[in-house]
């Protein structure tokens, strides 16, 4: 019981008694006086009444408050059920989207192998003799087959370097394992170019940290595949793997691949991992490239936990660095 | 360049990259078996006893990862080396793909049949990976 209804409730007894004595006769109070105090409890026995009756209405008023905190809270409740099922559906959408990519990416590979493997067969006269300007023609087609491959390519890349840290998938990887991987697809492509590679790997059989193997060779991928477009022809790349700092408090790999190419202009030094941009050296050039090679590494490099960064000198060639930790988790 | 003679089995679906890879892989010197679809794959496998299984993993029916692991589970078969050679490279499908069995994954697109030619020379030339150029 709340503190005030004791409280009028001791003053309604002590009325009762005050009444009492003010109607007996033995009262020494004049008829007058005694109207008045008479009067003055019949208001105080009013008062809490209609204190009470505003009361019920303040409670009534609550009941009515309520009402409309329940609804709210269904509408609310709706609301956010609403939302689960919209961002299950955004979720499956994007699954979608990515399914879709994906399905595209090998509907259009299929023949794109098709025409890149004749006209590279054609080229080599593995399917008869072919004249010195057909051959021209052949690489341009070539060429223009292994662009829009690439392109694919990184369309995939770019769906795939999208997803956030925990959706990436770390386990113990050998480095240099996936470093071969990723240097036998580029094989074919130094030879067409007369780019030479030079690879500085520790005199060790293995070198295993945590990676996402698929994401991290991406990085590898397009740090070489840049390294080769933007050389001079018959230039040098250089891959170095520096395992420097495997024993440090922090465990980590460094990969660096250099070339003597084009360069990257200062001026676009900031912007060189902004998506899809491309250096004017490198458009002027006419190379090809989408523009978000780059940016992609970086994201999956940061999403690892490391560093990439380069140095450039336009006309002199450009060196990038990617530094991996060991361990995802004792970071 | 020579390599060791071999019987390469292709089990691809698609007629003209069938033929192609059957063209450049006899120029290299080896005999090729072909199997259309999945189904069949085993069976070939089994009659041709190739060396090698150059095995795409779309097929109608019974897919290339199926194959795969029929072939592990086959006693005659279970230590026949297979390069996966098809157009599908995401992770999952390369992870799917070992799990079963695979000794080499490749994407088509992103190689060369003169690729496949060498990385198959290797395998059977040296009795392991080609180690890359470097």
């Amino acid at each position: 019981m709340e503190r005030h209804t004791i409280a009028w409730y001791y003053l309604f007894f002590f009325l009762l008694v005050v009444t009492f004595f003010l109607s007996a006769d033995f009262s020494p109070i004049n008829n007058g006086l005694r109207l008045f105090i008479l009067m003055l409890i019949f208001a105080a026995v009013v008062a809490p009444g209609l204190v009470y009756w505003s009361g019920r209405r303040e409670h009534l008023a609550d009941q009515a408050s309520i009402s409309l905190l329940v609804s709210t809270n269904h509408d609310l409740e709706a609301s956010v059920k609403a939302l689960q099922i919209k961002e299950l559906e955004r979720a499956g959408a994007k699954d979608d989207r990515s399914e879709l990519i994906a399905s595209t990416a090998h509907q259009l590979r299929t023949p794109l192998s098709a025409i890149k493997w004749t006209l590279q067969m054609m080229l080599q006269e593995q399917l008869g003799p072919v004249s010195a300007e057909q051959k021209e023609y052949l690489q341009k087609g070539l060429d223009a087959a292994g662009r829009v491959i690439a392109t694919i390519n990184e369309w995939l890349n770019n769906d795939v370097a999208k997803n956030n840290r925990d959706e990436y998938k770390f386990v113990k990887t050998d480095l240099l394992s996936l470093l071969d991987e990723v240097l036998a697809e580029f094989r074919h492509k130094l030879a067409q170019t007369h780019v030479r590679l030079a690879v500085e790997r520790p005199d060790r059989r293995e070198l295993v940290a945590e990676v996402d193997p698929a994401k991290f060779s991406m990085v590898l991928d397009n740090l070489i595949d840049n390294a080769i477009k933007y050389s001079r022809p018959k230039g040098q790349i250089k891959v170095k793997v520096l395992t420097e700092r495997l024993n440090s408090p922090k465990p980590e790999v460094e990969f660096v691949v250099s070339d003597d190419g084009i360069g990257i202009p200062a001026s676009d030094h900031s912007k060189i991992f902004q998506r899809q941009f491309r250096s004017s050296n490198a458009v002027e050039a006419a190379i090809g490239g989408s523009g978000l090679g780059l940016s992609i590494s970086k994201h999956v490099v940061e999403m690892h936990r490391g560093q990439i960064w380069f140095e450039s000198q336009e006309g002199k060639g450009t060196t990038f660095h990617v530094v991996v930790p060991i361990y995802q988790n004792k970071v | 360049m020579v390599a060791m003679k071999g019987k390469i089995l292709i089990v691809e679906d698609d007629e003209f990259l069938r033929s192609l890879t059957a063209k450049r892989l006899e120029r290299e010197g080896y005999e090729v078996a072909v199997a259309v679809d999945g189904e069949s794959a085993v069976n070939v496998a089994l009659e041709a006893k190739p060396s090698l299984v150059l095995l795409d993993l779309l097929l109608p029916g019974v897919d290339g990862f199926e194959v795969l692991r029929r072939i592990r589970a086959n006693d005659q078969l279970k230590t026949l080396p297979v390069i996966v050679f098809s157009n599908l490279g995401q992770r999952e499908d390369i992870e799917k793909a070992q799990t079963a069995g695979a000794d080499d994954f490749l994407i088509k697109a992103n190689f060369t049949l003169d690729d496949v030619a060498s990385k198959i020379n290797g395998r059977l030339g040296a009795g392991q990976s080609a180690a890359p150029t470097a």
